[in-house]
């Protein structure tokens, strides 16, 4: 139902644009917000069910926002992406207990439990700093095999790029500092990482197509970095690779698109 | 100016007709949630403060929007002016 909701309010936007869509979104953020206050209030604040559904409204709030958050002007130009700050605060608001168990870093190891074996200091150093490095290939791919249709943010300034880059940061940072570590309490590790990986892919995707035409291509390359991003996360390697890595492939895909 | 009235000066002062109803839907969740908050807090039943917490999170992000529509729209007065 939950999926079908999310997929629901996507094919709203794309069938009645983007008004609908974000209210679809919007009403599905209000009423998952009040399923948390109810499962909260029913359980006392004990278990799991209403982390899950607090957990559930924020793929919501993201969509609504960066539908609906205005552009903001730099000289001729207009770029969309102003929608990272408040998924920035989100984190910082959200990203510590109750709703998260243990207090993470805020850039540091997300999970303290490591399900695939925890690597020792030497060889999580070495994972860690593969991430960014297999991500910015994945995204020189995926950059290399853009649609060659005329982009949006063609000639746009640096600090469109920068900005664009910044608010798909916030957004992998949110996922994986709350989403993740919540769903692996409820369902595990292996089913939370591809889990929160689909939904990381869904609204990156989603939110990459507002900005750059999207392909097969992008779309396989932008699930397989989500992927990748997931098991770092569940191997506990530190979040600052993962959002590094994700800079770095979204870097890569929209510079295509500004060059190109 | 005669037959124009103050909505019409208010709208056309502040550009508001340029804007986009959908900027609006954050501020009217936002203002839903905000209602339900205040209802709950006059109820004041067990469990309400950590309702009203919980609904004082998930609000915050809704806030950030409105403040940088504001942002963005005094932005645009001013730089336009």
């Amino acid at each position: 139902m939950y999926l079908a909701a999310l997929v629901g309010a996507e094919a709203f936007v794309r069938s009645f644009g983007a008004f609908s869509g974000a209210t679809c979104y919007a009403l599905g953020f209000v009423i998952l917000v009040n399923v948390t206050v109810m499962a909260y209030r029913r359980f006392d604040g004990e278990g799991v069910r209403w982390r899950l559904a607090a957990v559930a409204a924020v793929p919501f709030l993201d969509r609504l926002l960066v539908l609906s958050v205005p552009p903001f002007a730099w000289g001729a130009f207009e770029v969309s992406a102003l929608w990272g700050l408040p998924l920035l605060v989100t984190a910082i608001a959200i990203g510590r207990p109750p709703l998260v168990p243990q207090p993470a870093h805020l850039l540091g190891q997300p999970v303290a439990a490591a399900p695939f074996g925890r690597p020792s200091r030497t060889t999580s150093t070495i994972l860690a700093v593969q991430v960014p490095i297999v991500a910015l290939c994945l995204g020189v791919v995926a950059a290399a095999s853009a649609p060659p249709e005329t982009a949006p943010i063609e000639r746009g300034p640096l600090i469109a790029v920068a900005a664009v880059v910044f608010a798909f940061c916030a957004q992998e940072w949110l996922y994986r500092l709350v989403v993740q570590p919540v769903a692996a309490e409820v369902w595990g590790d292996r089913v939370s990482t591809l889990a929160c990986s689909a939904l990381v892919a869904f609204t990156s995707v989603a939110a990459l197509s507002e900005l750059v035409p999207i392909g097969p291509s992008i779309v396989l390359l932008s699930v397989a970095v989500s992927l990748l991003f997931g098991l770092s996360t569940a191997r506990g390697l530190p979040l600052a690779f993962i959002v590094l890595g994700r800079g770095l492939f979204t870097l890569c895909v929209v510079s295509a698109s500004v060059v190109g | 100016m005669p037959g124009t009235s103050a909505l019409t000066i208010v709208l056309e002062t502040l550009s508001l007709r340029h804007l986009s109803p959908l900027y609006f839907l954050p501020l009217v969740a936002l203002l839903a949630l905000l209602l339900e908050r205040e209802l709950i807090r006059a109820s004041s039943g067990p469990g309400a403060r950590a309702a009203i917490r919980i609904l004082g999170l998930a609000t915050l992000p809704l806030l950030i929007a409105f403040v940088m529509l504001v942002a963005l729209r005094l932005n645009y007065i001013f730089g336009a002016s």
